[in-house]
């Protein structure tokens, strides 16, 4: 149980840059680390610091960890430094995950701005793992700009495996698709609360409009999942700064269903 | 041991007591120290203040100006299981693993509101043992194990003090494993575990039975203590529950009770039940280390997340979470109201905002609305 504070190395496989100031890192584990979609890890140059990323690599390949990471403080500069073959701090994966298996059978739709789609990568992986199990799958996926769209490799191949819908604030760059905010794309798309669930994640602002424009077109929060993202040094319910009320998003969520923090605003 | 005297009420478990005289005590805690650490409260000269009480670590002889006397010490007692710094890990090499030792520790002089928050530090570290959440802290359960409390009775109040508001007791029913209560001519000397039944083998000797005057004795002063808390806390009482809070206040109401603080986290550091910190990582010696140490919720950087976002950027909106962390949420996630009244964060507090006093304000305020 020592090993909760305590940090394995991985090595870094791949480093593929994805957007400005994102990049996302493949790592292989010292020891293989099996996840669930949601779920977090923390990650560390080494001495550096620690920060807490959502695992956005595919469920079923249990000897890789994916991490997208945007340069924005000390230790994420410094990850940024990284090279393929150097070693990294890893532990997790902590947290909850998004209930899958209750979606058979129904409508789902993957809504995602900007970084948000990280911990909704592996969601798609796993939705599209067993296709066949779910009425239908559609993603909605949206940024600032064209070349801030993420994953843009597997954007072109889901494109041949579901309904996918990208739009960007402002084209620029050649853009033919589709121009607005994701929650406006969603109200255009209609998208049918009928047998449907929504999982959103994206820019606090994007969630909130994207969760007006939801119980708009008449879904339920029931039928509704985010993952939310706090401040975390411990991940395991320990340290406190996560809080929201009584609960800890590291301990508790990430993944919550709407109805259970609608009150947040 | 002397014939004890049992005793047993409601929520207690079965307790043995004896009386033990004021040298006897000396004495036993000599021999305490010969395979244990013991930390005894001793007054000092502190920046001219006579008879500042603080705890010392026995070396040869037991300390002359004992103060087993008054109400709490400054120092929590929580410092002596959950250090203000402690290495954690050592990484990546297994070879050099953080040190979990604790070499076996006597306490003297907790009181009764160190004890209760003891129990918070049981509920968030030690799972196994309290069937909470899943972690168990290697550091906080090895200092807990070895850890010997001595509590003591408060025999008087400071002015701060507010432990029967809070559904406390100027004296430990439980969760100590030996409790001292100072009469006159010496201490009832309760023995309140299996840990305490060790610390008292082979010191029959020093010990003698319990009289009637003497337990009629502890009643008194207990009581007198407790009355004192309870008048001098008269201005402050709300008509709600200390466990049935709901301090969802406006923001203007939390405006006003944060108006003096500074954010400098002296409450949060001396509060007997702040459990959270913050992990540093370092370069050290053959690789990197990673340290925990105390953190403050009412600083800025606390829920600040990477580029600048934060859920509490205002100093108003941490306060409110922390006096609400006290009295709502822990209460919600552990089942345990964690003020225990000790009066610290009122003693500590440069800008003199007062527990009290925000509750109160928080539930008038409420009431209003």
């Amino acid at each position: 149980m020592i090993d909760l504070l305590k940090t394995e190395t991985a090595r870094v496989l791949d480093v593929v840059d994805e957007a400005p100031g994102l990049k996302t890192f493949v790592l292989e584990p010292a020891n293989a680390m099996e996840f669930s979609p949601g779920q977090f890890v923390l990650v560390s140059k080494l001495g550096v610091g620690e920060s807490v990323f959502a695992i956005s690599s595919d469920p079923s390949d249990t000897g890789k960890i994916a991490v997208s990471v945007q340069a924005l403080g000390k230790n994420t500069n410094a990850l940024h430094e990284l090279d393929p073959g150097e070693s990294v701090g890893l532990r997790g994966p902590y947290g909850n995950s998004f209930p899958i298996d209750e979606w058979r059978g129904k409508r789902v739709f993957v809504i995602g701005g900007g970084i948000g789609l990280a911990p909704l990568r592996p969601v798609v992986y796993s939705l599209l793992a067993r296709k066949h199990e779910f009425q239908s799958l559609s993603l909605v996926y949206g940024a600032r700009l064209p070349q801030l769209l993420a994953y843009k490799p597997e954007l072109e191949r889901w494109k041949e495996e579901m309904e996918v819908h990208l739009t960007v604030d402002e084209a620029r760059d050649g853009w033919d698709g589709k121009v607005g905010v994701v929650p406006k794309v969603m109200t255009e798309l209609a998208l049918s609360p009928d047998n449907g669930v929504a999982v959103i994640c994206g820019p606090p602002v994007m969630i909130r409009f994207g969760h007006i424009a939801l119980r708009d077109l008449g879904f339920s929060d029931e039928q509704v999942y985010t993952t939310l993202e706090m401040k975390m040094k411990c991940g395991v319910g320990l340290c406190g700064r996560c809080n929201v009320d009584h609960r800890y998003i590291c301990k508790d969520g990430p993944v919550f269903r709407m109805d259970e923090i609608n009150h947040l605003g | 041991m002397g014939r004890a005297h049992d005793t047993k009420q409601e929520g207690w478990v079965r307790m043995k007591e004896v009386f033990i005289g004021k040298e006897n005590l000396r004495r036993l805690i000599e021999r305490w120290a010969k395979d244990h650490r013991v930390y005894v409260p001793v007054t000092f000269d502190i920046m001219n203040n006579e008879d500042t009480p603080d705890y010392e670590l026995v070396g040869d002889e037991v300390p002359e100006k004992l103060h087993l006397a008054g109400a709490a010490l400054a120092l929590p007692a929580k410092s002596f299981i959950f250090y203000p710094r402690e290495v954690v890990a050592n990484y990546p090499s297994s070879e050099a693993d953080a040190d979990v030792t604790a070499p076996p520790t006597v306490i003297v002089g907790p009181r009764g509101c160190d004890v209760r928050g003891l129990a918070k530090f049981d509920k968030v570290y030690w799972s196994t043992a309290h069937f909470t959440e899943e972690y168990d802290d290697p550091f906080v359960i090895e200092k807990r194990k070895n850890t010997y409390i001595v509590s003591v009775d408060c025999t008087a109040a400071k002015e701060t003090c507010f432990c029967t508001m809070v559904g406390g007791e100027p004296f430990a029913k439980n969760g100590f494993d030996v409790n001292l209560s100072p009469i006159d001519t010496g201490f009832i000397l309760t023995v309140g575990s299996e840990k305490g039944e060790t610390l008292m083998a082979g010191a029959d000797d020093l010990v003698a039975d319990v009289q009637q005057n003497h337990t009629d004795e502890r009643e008194r002063r207990r009581n007198s203590v407790k009355e004192a808390i309870d008048r001098q806390n008269a201005e402050f009482a709300v008509d709600v529950a200390y466990d049935k809070h709901e301090l969802e206040g406006s923001a203007d109401a939390w405006a006003y009770v944060t108006q003096n603080c500074v954010a400098c986290g002296a409450c949060n550091r001396t509060c007997p039940t702040c459990t959270c910190f913050l992990l540093v990582d370092q370069r050290a010696k053959g690789g990197y280390e990673r340290s925990r140490n105390w953190d403050t919720c009412l600083s800025i950087g606390y829920a600040r997340t990477g580029g600048g976002g934060n859920s509490r950027p205002d100093l108003p909106q941490r306060l409110d979470n922390r006096i609400r962390c006290k009295y709502e949420y822990s209460r919600d996630r552990y089942g345990l109201v964690t003020c225990t009244g000790c009066g610290r964060c009122i003693d500590v507090c440069m800008g003199r905002i007062d527990m009290r006093e925000a509750v109160k304000h928080i539930v008038t305020e409420k009431a209003k609305a």
